[in-house]
């Protein structure tokens, strides 16, 4: 069975191979950051597929922001978290 | 054509060899007919024949009319007419100097140790140079120098000054002083007691000399400036002209003929290689000493080209003088990406290393055989190994490029000198080798601007691109093969790369050049490895990385500085000294943590800079202001300090152009009369007083362009006693930027 579309996990790697030039002048660290945000778009490939819209870019960017809230929210709650151990275990008298 | 030559018993001769130059011109038929009709009307001896020649990478020659004149002096008059009265031909080889057509038919250099065949009535029958241009162990010829300088030092002794006219001969300095008369006399006599082959001045081209010739003649007075008597001094009037987005002023020239005259102070060249690097430049570009001396460097590269291309028999196209036109930035974009930045990650790093690639572009010319005719050639269209990378070009793979084969010699001469300089232990010796090295750096640095330049002969802008598409690809591979082996990409330039990987030492570095060396087949060197070098932030954002800015300490303790005031020619003398001060403190510490802990020494040495200034003590040279005007003076429409200053030294009737420098003092720079704001230094007289504050204002912005990625802000340079501590604001000990091996006490997060 033959597809006439393309998929959208195969849309995202069009993407990332229009963006090779630009990947390899960036620095290693910041090429890891960049192949970390077009790993999270495949995430919401699905949702993508489903869409079908014109410009994936947009829908990749959008999947993208929705792994990074989802990173920041998780990111939030441990910092809640440890604060709240760190006031427990402070008692008066001991330096921290 | 008259040729000066040393005679080994001493002695000099002016001797005269039947040179005759010659022209080419391509017309249709009925053009050269009336051509040929106007050439025997010549005062002068011509010969003409038709002779095949060929063009720079044309593949079927071109029939063109040879002329020979038998009189060098015609030569120019007459091409000169003849280009005006039949624009339409085609002419080569008619607008190069003389000089230069002689050395490259006679195989001859400038000062080249040669041997000669004389007759009786002093005219050459054959002469043959007894070296290489491109032997490196040349020995000079004994030259009698004489210097002249003004008494006094002024910036700029046409801004203002007087003073008597130091004479300097074989270590002995006379001063002479007294009416006009008494020093053009006395100067007449040394010239003809001591016949110096070489006059070495400062100021002489827009001060000394026009002045001295001036006297003279007012006061009827002998004046042999020139050996050659018979001759006039040459002289060429000032002008201004427009390179590398700046304004550059030229003081007129004045040439002697049977003598050299070099000014000190009117020599790119003179200035950045001395004597020694001045004379490697003229003897491999052969253009005379007084020329080369004068000119730009692309000159000599240029005239390097020509040879290769005279000797090879290929028509030197005449070029009407046009400056390439202004493009606009999507024009830029497109065609001229140049080469790659990677701006730098702010603040102090340890164990940083640099590695440089050596002559970087024409290095690529050489290695990718990149030259005007063999970029896009015919040949090798479908040659998978001849592609640019990232562009639609290709080069030739059959048939080596005039460039390259100009540039190959230059870059190999270059090589062997920096061995002998490896090899010697002798310090005066490596100083001469090091500024011979440096000239032929300098040829090899502006080669790659005339590739594409409009000006330029042989100039394409396809073989420009490709340059610089090797380059950005060359300089990726570079940091690839280096992040494959764990170094992280601190900062990259074009050809140099700023690496870091801990534990990495001089071993580890060396080993990484050799690898980038053997995969992208460019030699990259090892520059040096910091203890600790830090790249300074934008002054306007203080978050915003600036390329090319930093200051380093190597292993060695010698220290590397770019772009901060100490650099800089406008910053005045004191923030200079208090800058390079700070920085010998700071240059002590070993690592970054001792770095930190001299702090509070280094602002100490600011507040002792700032109560010196408050206190009244600061003197002229101190403070002044050196800037480099950006227009002609009556062509500004703001009041800046720079048009302020230049308004004074115009109303006192100096004349300037765009490009000269001036020099000022602030005395009140906020005043509501701009003429209070400031005072040009040439006409500064007894009562004169500065503007502490604004001074101050420099003073902090020179310190805190070092110390605020160390965390210091202006609070800490304004409060006198209060030691500094490490900053108390909320931010988080993890730095990502700098400071990473550093370890900072650890707060508990409120």
């Amino acid at each position: 069975m033959g597809r006439t579309l393309a998929t959208f996990t195969q849309l995202v790697q069009q993407e990332i191979d229009s963006w090779s030039r630009y990947r390899r002048a960036l620095r290693l660290e910041d090429q890891q950051a960049l192949d970390a945000l077009f790993a999270a778009a495949r995430h919401q490939a699905t949702a993508g597929a489903y869409l079908a819209r014109e410009t994936p870019f947009e829908v990749m960017l959008l999947s993208m922001l929705i792994e990074q809230h989802k990173d920041v929210m998780t990111l939030q709650q441990k910092v809640t978290i440890l604060e709240a151990r760190l006031l427990d275990n402070q008692t008066p008298g001991v330096a921290s | 054509m008259a040729v000066w030559l040393l005679g080994q018993d001493g002695t000099r001769h002016r001797l005269l060899d039947p040179f005759v130059p010659t022209c080419y011109l391509a017309a249709p038929a009925t053009l050269l007919d009336q051509i040929t009709r106007w050439l025997c009307r010549a005062s002068c001896r011509i010969d003409r024949c038709i002779v095949e020649r060929y063009e720079l990478g044309a593949l079927r020659p071109l029939h063109v009319l040879e002329i020979a004149i038998h009189s060098p002096a015609q030569f120019a008059p007459l091409t000169r007419r003849l280009i005006e009265a039949f624009p339409d031909a085609q002419f080569f080889h008619v607008d190069v100097s003389l000089p230069q057509r002689y050395f490259y038919d006679r195989q001859l250099f400038p000062l080249a140790s040669c041997e000669a065949d004389v007759t009786a009535d002093e005219r050459i029958l054959a002469i043959q140079a007894l070296e290489s241009p491109w032997d490196t162990g040349y020995l000079l010829p004994p030259l009698t120098i004489m210097e002249l300088s003004p008494e006094s030092d002024p910036p700029n002794p046409n801004h203002g000054g007087r003073g008597a006219l130091i004479v300097r001969l074989d270590g002995e300095e006379r001063m002479l002083e007294g009416d006009n008369a008494d020093v053009v006399r006395r100067l007449h006599q040394l010239l003809t007691r001591h016949d110096p082959d070489l006059l070495l001045t400062d100021w002489g081209d827009s001060y000394l000399l026009p002045r001295l010739i001036a006297m003279a003649k007012q006061l009827r007075l002998p004046l042999a400036l020139n050996r050659d008597g018979d001759r006039p001094i040459g002289s060429r009037k000032a002008h201004s002209y427009f390179s590398y987005s700046r304004i550059v002023s030229h003081a007129g020239a004045c040439t002697l003929s049977g003598r050299l005259h070099l000014d000190r102070r009117n020599s790119f060249a003179l200035a950045e290689t001395g004597l020694a690097g001045l004379i490697e430049q003229a003897r491999v570009a052969k253009i005379d000493l007084q020329q080369m001396a004068r000119t730009t460097t692309g000159t000599g590269i240029t005239s390097m080209q020509l040879e290769t291309a005279c000797l090879d028999g290929v028509l030197i196209p005449y070029r009407k003088q046009e400056p390439e036109a202004f493009k606009s930035a999507l024009e830029l974009l497109h065609t001229d990406q140049g080469g790659l930045v990677f701006a730098p990650i702010i603040g102090y790093h340890e164990q940083v290393g640099e590695l440089d690639f050596s002559s970087m572009y024409p290095s690529i010319m050489v290695r990718f055989n990149v030259s005007p005719e063999t970029v896009n050639c015919r040949c090798c269209r479908d040659e998978p190994t001849a592609r640019v990378p990232e562009i639609g070009h290709h080069t030739c793979r059959h048939r080596q490029g005039l460039v390259p084969r100009t540039l190959a010699p230059l870059l190999d001469k270059r090589a062997r000198y920096k061995r002998l300089m490896a090899a010697t232990s002798n310090a005066a010796a490596r100083a001469t080798l090091d500024q011979r090295q440096s000239a032929l750096k300098w040829l090899l640095v502006v080669s790659f601007g005339y590739l594409g330049y409009k000006n330029a002969r042989f100039g394409r802008i396809e073989a420009h691109e490709s340059v610089t598409a090797y380059s950005r690809d060359i300089l990726l591979q570079a940091k690839e093969i280096a992040e494959r082996q764990g170094y992280r990409l601190l900062h990259a330039i074009v050809d140099s790369l700023w690496l870091v990987k801990p534990g990495a030492g001089r071993a580890d570095y060396d080993a990484l050049a050799q690898v980038i060396t053997e995969d992208t087949g460019l030699p990259i060197n090892v520059e040096g490895i910091y203890r600790w070098i830090g790249f300074l932030p934008s002054r306007v954002n203080p978050k915003m990385p600036v390329p090319n800015q930093f200051v380093g300490v190597f292993e060695h303790g010698g220290m590397k500085i770019r772009g901060i005031e100490l650099r800089r020619s406008d910053a005045p003398m004191i923030v200079k000294r208090a800058q390079a001060e700070m920085l010998r403190c700071l240059g002590q510490a070993r690592t970054l943590i001792e770095l930190r802990e001299l702090i509070p020494q280094a602002l100490e040495i600011v507040r002792t800079y700032r109560r010196y200034l408050r206190e009244g003590h600061a003197t002229v040279e101190e403070l002044a202001i050196a800037k480099s005007l950006s227009k002609e003076p009556q062509a500004y429409r703001h009041q800046t300090l720079s048009m302020i200053a230049a308004q004074e030294l115009l109303a006192r009737g100096i004349p300037l152009q765009a490009g000269d420098t001036i020099h000022y003092i602030m005395t009140d720079a906020q005043a509501a009369c701009p003429p209070d704001r400031v005072r040009a230094v040439a006409g500064l007289d007894g009562a004169w007083s500065y503007d502490a504050a604004a001074y101050e204002t420099l003073l902090r912005k020179a310190a805190l362009a070092v110390l605020s990625p160390l965390g210091v802000t202006i609070r800490d340079l304004q409060e006198d006693t209060r030691p500094v501590n490490t900053p108390s604001s909320g931010e988080l000990p993890l730095n990502f930027g700098g400071l990473k091996e550093e370890k900072r006490p650890r707060r508990p997060i409120r």
